[in-house]
């Protein structure tokens, strides 16, 4: 199956920020989480991806298409969801419909009502009128109705609570039982990309610090609980990204089973995404 | 591009409300004043504006970032919005002419279809100088420069009105400005729009 | 078909869906022929990644458990009674370490522990 994205060698100078040498892939039929800290570059990249900003360097491809030389046939292809809700506040989903639906070939009314009618949002109500989850909500809509191939989330699920959430969770799964799909989610929200999500990609610094499959990575990383000043004991080989606390420190173990073998004392456990990524942005090297 | 047509007049809608009060209200002065030139005057300026509203309200709504998301190259919502404003300044200056023969009646010079076109004229060069302004600065900061461009043909227009139409007749062949300026402005525009659209391509969002 | 899943068993995802559904097989629940859930209905369903469900039926696949049809699914095996056999004695054993670390933390000899099992395996 084709690659829904291929991003390579992407660069962009932004004001003081720089994007260098990101790479990405999402192969049809996954969800692939994006992950950083503010600033380390996630917008960037999908904004580069969407077209809003013009990279210095790098090629953008969606489904097959050149993003910057064929963006409008691959949009329609897309459904985009931003942190921030887009519609004017006088608007009314049933506006949107007339708004969206003409410049969609795919665009599909049964398909939003019942969206609609899933969320339940009033056609009629003003987007003023929504609760954040609502508006959210109606984002979804208007990106799911022409029945994308691609689906890309900004910080989409953030700011809302875990009941909504789940809602949105279950929607993307059922969205990527057609395999030839695929999600792109930049996100704070780690734990729900702990469950779902095929791969990972963690950007630090304009960089891509880590990117792979998502089971692996749990697998393979772990956190030691050390003693304080046990880490000289350790060979640099072996060290990772470290942080101290009042009672001792903790290392971040790249792979568990050789550090298990080497120092079988060593207490290990589980390592999260927040844990890779804090370990990462604040350890001491 | 039909759907973001909808869109502004959807917009227009909503805040043009506005306007038509306060068109109603100049309406209303002038059956007592007996002047009806500055209400046909405000209602061609009104539909010159309407579309730097409409680009404000966009951006306050973050549908301008939005926008580049869908299926529509840059090329074409700026065309939308040029459209968009010829449109509203058609109407306006059909309005202009209703009111002036509503109001004062037919006279020989025929004012009451010149001034709408005088205006017409004008707001299509308003609308070329400033759209491009606007895509590089924004709508805020192009509302100082919307005021200070807008004087100068309304007060040349008026002053023609004022003179009785005999102003500017002994000093211009009007048939010949007449059949130039249509194409002069159509020139104008066209540049205008080439000029909005490098601004608009080159944007980051 | 029931899968449940720890998130505190220490265990990896993909090795807990081997594992019970390797039991399930052996229980006679899952009978030969009888045809899975799609990884992607599984992966969805249990909110977690194709890739795990992924493979976790290569995983049985590769033990003989399940045979994988391209276009039509994922088939439970007809069961090699050697392979069961050996899985039975795996499952017994991991019981059997357990029983063993359990005793020796508890300081139980080796001869109270094997009478235990003696009376236990008569019992039963």
């Amino acid at each position: 199956m084709e690659n829904l994205i291929e991003i390579a060698h992407l660069c962009k100078q932004y004001g003081a920020f720089s994007l260098k040498d990101v790479n990405l892939t999402l192969p049809a039929g996954s969800i692939v989480g994006l992950i950083g800290e503010n600033g380390a570059g996630k917008t960037t990249t999908l904004k580069s991806l969407l077209g809003l900003i013009r990279p210095d360097e790098g090629q953008i491809n969606l489904m097959g298409l050149d993003a910057q030389k064929e963006g409008v046939r691959a949009h329609r292809e897309i459904g985009v969801v931003l942190d921030e809700c887009c519609f004017h506040e006088h608007l009314t989903p049933a506006h949107l419909e007339r708004i969206l639906s003409p410049l969609f070939p795919s665009w599909d009314p049964a398909y939003y009502a019942a969206l609609l009618r899933r969320f339940a949002l009033d056609p009629t109500k003003c987007v003023k009128a929504l609760s954040r989850g609502m508006k959210t909500k109606l984002s979804l809509a208007c990106a799911m109705a022409h029945h994308p191939r691609l689906l890309i989330l900004d910080e989409a699920t953030s700011g809302l609570d875990p009941v909504v959430r789940s809602e949105m969770l279950d929607l993307f799964l059922e969205f990527i039982q057609d395999d030839s799909r695929g999600i792109l989610m930049s996100t704070h929200i780690t734990t729900d990309l702990e469950r779902v999500a095929d791969y990972i990609v963690l950007l630090q610094h304009g960089q891509v610090r880590l990117a792979g499959e998502k089971d692996q990575m749990l697998e393979r990383f772990a956190v030691a609980q050390l003693h304080q000043g046990e880490e000289a004991s350790i060979r640099s080989a072996d060290r990772g990204p470290l942080r101290r606390h009042g009672f001792g420190a903790e290392m971040l173990v790249a792979d568990r089973r050789a550090f298990s073998r080497a120092y079988p004392h060593i207490p290990l456990n589980r390592a999260t995404l927040d844990d890779i990524m804090v370990f990462y942005g604040k350890g001491e090297m | 591009m039909k759907g973001l047509f909808i869109k502004d007049l959807l917009t227009i809608r909503r805040y043009g409300k506005i306007m038509v009060g306060a068109v109603i209200l100049m309406l209303a002065a002038s059956f007592f004043l007996e002047d009806f030139s500055f209400v046909s005057a405000m209602v061609v300026v009104f539909g010159a504006t309407l579309p730097i509203t409409v680009f404000s309200y966009d951006t306050l709504a973050h549908w301008d970032g939005y926008s580049l998301t869908l299926p529509v190259t840059r090329r074409q919502l700026v065309t939308s919005k040029y459209l968009l404003g010829l449109t509203l300044s058609a109407i306006g200056s059909l309005l202009s002419a209703l009111i002036n023969l509503v109001g004062e009646g037919m006279d020989e010079n025929r004012l009451w279809i010149v001034l709408p076109l005088i205006f017409l004229a004008g707001s299509i060069l308003y609308l070329s100088i400033l759209l491009p302004l606007v895509y590089q600065f924004g709508a805020e900061k192009s509302r100082l420069m919307i005021i200070l461009i807008l004087i100068l043909p309304f007060s040349i227009a008026a002053l023609y009105e004022k003179s009785g139409g005999t102003l500017f007749s002994f000093a211009l062949p009007v048939p010949l400005i007449a059949a130039v300026l249509p194409l002069a402005l159509l020139a104008v525009l066209a540049l205008s729009w080439y000029i909005s659209c490098r601004i608009y391509e080159h944007k980051e969002f | 078909m029931d899968i449940l899943i720890s998130n505190t068993s220490g265990k990896p995802i993909y090795e807990q869906i081997t594992a019970q559904i390797k039991s399930l097989i052996l229980q006679g629940e899952l009978t030969e022929g009888q045809s899975l859930p799609s990884m992607r209905l599984l992966a969805k369903e249990l909110r977690i990644s194709v890739i795990t469900t992924k493979r976790a039926y290569e995983d049985l696949e590769r033990d003989g458990f399940i045979v994988n049809v391209p276009g039509k699914g994922c088939f439970v095996a007809r069961q090699n009674t050697e392979l069961v056999r050996e899985e039975h004695l795996r499952l017994a054993q991991e019981h059997l370490e357990a029983a063993v670390s359990v005793a020796r933390s508890g300081a139980i000899s080796l001869q109270e522990l094997t009478e235990l099992l003696q009376l236990i395996y008569e019992d039963q």
